[in-house]
């Protein structure tokens, strides 16, 4: 008896596009512009939707099937109905690389990536929950890293005794790897947007419960974060944002943060900061870009089982001073 | 059900829903079901004026208020809950029209109080039964502290249109998570929310926050005034990023709308402003980059970032010239070729440019394609520099202080002190004394690190 053929209809789209993660805090409006350039894709056994040889340039909701990935330096993972294939991958502009062949006959929703950026730019809501998507998967990995692990570490840099004017401010934003890539303008206009933080070693920041309406960019100085249940982490300079993940995704903070050393350093406010990048789009796909590429990282990481050293193996002890 | 309502097809949901355990899901179907004038739940509604939860026994309110119970709203002044209350002062003001003193007292009281439950629920009665006796409430509410009031408000303002609204609304562009909202409410408006629309983006004296929201607020007007409003503005000198948002509302309304007549004067206009400026960007990034980076000592990280930014600028200029082209030559080719040149990978972008080659407009051809070599390795090799002909970093970073883009100024500013470039002395001076302050202040700091001396 021959298979009846699958068809996916544009309600029966939307909600598959709706179950997931990324997608299913949007409102209705959203999805369905999303929904609109989703074509059905059938397949059959050993088809190949994603060659290694080739960039990826769409990402696959799995309606029905099983399909094998394949990625350079990874175990072959599978996965089943309702799974995406390619979406971090793209979010994080490395779709080279992967391959996703059919292990059987089903059917798959194809979403053409340059289509989906489009949808972005014209609906900022869908960019901003794919941030928040992100953001959370990257705040998951980060609260189970190990006790000492250094986040980041930049040279020292000695900031100037007086309040920093907007090139240097534009400079340390520049640092931080969300941002290294990102328009100056756009940065120019962030720069003015945050308010400049100076405080003595040992001073708190935030105390694990608060409220996280926004985050630090580094410029001079090391922040060590205490989990709830007493690891420490640390981080020096500014290539990376501390409490960024919690702020974004709108949860309370969930570390103690003090200033190990004197502290120079850049608040950013959530307000002005989403504004920025619903104003600045290129701003905007390179932030998510760098926030999906650390999220794989993390993932890579744990994956690899080892814990022990964290992110920045050859990382020095933290200064002695502080708390 | 939100996504049965966008497919209009509200009818399927089953009124049985509003017995569902959330209060949540009822609060919604009543929404959806009350917006569609369906009449099936009716008998349903009765139950839930007497639910626990004062959301739903409001809600179940303004079912009755569109079905003009007077008794019921009565009723309904005695509620515990001041959203009750609220809601049924609604249902009562809007039948007595103006002139009940009392009504007015009690209105006035929830508009100027301290519950933000109160003044939602009166937002929300007051967007089921718009009625022009709310024409002055609504303006008040719309600067309450709380977003769900403010959100609320504005779809009210949608409901009930008035031109006393449109001051307030454009200002809410400023607000990010209101902006949608937002635009569907001047869209509700018509064509005097066009209008206040266009003079805002052509007032310099507004806001920034909210000039650069306004193009995408007029494209959701989907007609030809929007987009003549739209292409007017191209041919005015405007900063860069809201020159940028007025052409990409321009694309998307050309999107929706393909067969949009454009008034291909202004848009030729712009795009030899385009050219030009996609021009003099490579000439200046030339001028800072190669040799004569070893003749001042090396890269220093300001002079890194001016860098990036000319290149961004050009990137931006170039960026434009495509939409441009597209908008007077519409064809998907022209936008493929650009994205193709943006691509990270090599043999893409040889072909981006095999394909630009072809589809750019004759006119534009031998200037653009100088442009996009240099800024992309394409294959094709870009025209030698001929070292004579370049300006010195004096003359760029001149040009630069004198320009019209604050981030360039800025760091132009701020590259002249790391370079003691006394020569520049007069046009630091100029933009300490007049450019907004963060540019005033790195131009002061610039002129305190030149040397002694005129230069």
């Amino acid at each position: 008896m021959a298979t009846p053929v699958l068809f996916v209809g544009p309600l029966e789209r939307v909600l598959h596009v709706k179950t997931h993660p990324a997608l299913a805090g949007l409102g209705s409006r959203e999805l369905a512009a999303v929904a609109q350039h989703a074509r059905e894709r059938h397949f059959t056994r050993g088809a190949v939707l994603l060659s290694r040889d080739e960039r990826a340039e769409a990402f696959f909701l799995l309606v029905k099937g099983r399909v094998e990935l394949r990625s350079p330096g990874n175990a072959p993972s599978v996965v089943s109905a309702g799974s995406a294939i390619a979406f971090l991958e793209l979010l994080a502009r490395s779709g080279a690389g992967l391959e996703a062949r059919a292990l059987g006959s089903g059917l798959a929703l194809e979403l053409d990536w340059q289509a989906q950026l489009d949808v972005c730019e014209e609906h900022f809501p869908v960019l901003l929950e794919y941030v928040r998507y992100v953001a959370a998967g990257g705040l998951r990995e980060l609260e189970r890293l190990p006790d000492g692990t250094w986040l980041a570490r930049h040279e020292p840099v000695v900031a100037p005794g007086r309040p920093l004017n907007l090139v240097e401010r534009i400079l340390t934003l520049r640092q931080a790897k969300a941002f290294s890539t990102g328009s100056i303008d756009a940065l120019a206009e962030l720069a003015r947007a945050c308010s400049e933080l100076r405080c003595s070693a040992g001073e708190p920041l935030w105390r694990c419960g608060d409220p996280s309406s926004f985050f630090l960019l580094v410029a001079a100085g090391t922040v060590t974060c205490t989990t709830a249940d007493g690891r420490r982490l640390h981080q020096q300079g500014s290539a990376l944002a501390v409490g960024l993940n919690e702020a974004v995704i709108g949860e309370p903070r969930w570390n103690d943060a003090v200033a190990r050393s004197e502290l120079v350093a850049l608040r950013i406010d959530l307000g002005g900061f989403l504004d920025a990048l619903e104003e600045h789009f290129d701003l905007a796909v390179d932030f998510l870009s760098v926030m999906a590429r650390r999220l794989m990282e993390l993932r890579d990481r744990a994956a690899s089982g080892d814990p022990a050293t964290g992110l920045s193996p050859a990382a020095p002890r933290p200064p002695a001073s502080g708390p | 059900m939100d996504l049965l309502a966008e497919q209009s097809r509200v009818g399927l949901i089953p009124a049985l829903i509003l017995f569902h355990p959330s209060a949540e899901v009822v609060l919604r179907a009543l929404e959806l079901f009350s917006s569609a004038r369906r009449e099936d739940y009716d008998a349903i509604v009765p139950r839930l004026r007497s639910h626990p939860d004062p959301r739903i026994r409001a809600a179940a309110l303004r079912a009755a208020a569109a079905a003009d119970e007077p008794g019921k709203l009565l009723d309904a002044m005695g509620d515990p809950s001041p959203i009750v209350r609220a809601t049924a002062l609604v249902g009562l003001a809007a039948r007595a029209g103006a002139g009940d003193g009392e009504l007015e007292r009690q209105f006035r009281d929830v508009v100027e109080g301290s519950s933000a439950e109160a003044q939602l629920a009166l937002a929300q009665a007051i967007r089921a039964r718009p009625a022009p006796v709310f024409e002055g409430a609504l303006p008040g509410l719309a600067r309450s502290p709380h977003l769900e009031v403010r959100r609320e408000t504005v779809r009210a303002m949608s409901a009930l249109t008035s031109e006393t609204f449109l001051a307030p609304l454009v200002a809410l562009l400023a607000e990010q998570t209101l902006r949608a909202d937002v635009r569907r409410a001047l869209v509700a408006h018509g064509q005097p929310a066009l209008r206040s629309l266009a003079r805002t983006l052509a007032d310099e004296s507004q806001p920034q926050s909210v000039r650069r929201h306004v193009p995408k607020a007029i494209a959701a007007f989907r007609s030809e005034a929007a987009a003549s409003e739209l292409t007017e503005a191209l041919a005015r000198r405007q900063d860069g990023l809201l020159r940028f948002s007025v052409l990409s509302a321009l694309g998307s309304l050309r999107r929706d709308r393909p067969g949009l007549a454009l008034d291909p004067v202004p848009l030729g206009r712009a795009l030899e402003g385009a050219l030009a400026d996609s021009e003099a960007l490579m000439r200046a990034r030339r001028a800072l980059g190669g040799a004569r980076r070893a003749e001042v000592g090396g890269e220093t990280p300001a002079r890194e970032a001016l860098a990036a930014l000319l290149r961004h600028k050009q990137q931006h200029a170039v960026e434009r010239c495509f939409r441009l082209l597209n908008l007077l030559h519409p064809s998907e080719d022209i936008l493929r070729a650009y994205r193709a040149l943006e691509s990270e990978a090599g043999d893409v972008r040889s072909r981006g440019r095999e394909l630009a080659e072809h589809v750019i407009a004759p006119e534009a051809r031998p200037r653009l394609l100088p442009v996009i070599d240099d800024l992309y390795e394409t294959g094709s090799a870009p025209e030698p520099d001929e070292p004579e002909k370049l300006p010195d970093d004096g003359e760029v970073l001149r040009d630069l202080l004198e320009g019209s883009s604050d981030s360039l100024a800025a760091l132009a500013a701020y590259h002249a002190g790391e370079l003691g470039l006394t020569r520049l002395r007069p046009q630091l001076t100029r933009l300490r004394d007049a450019a907004p302050p963060p540019v005033a202040e790195v131009a002061a700091q610039a002129l305190d690190a030149l040397p002694a001396g005129t230069g």
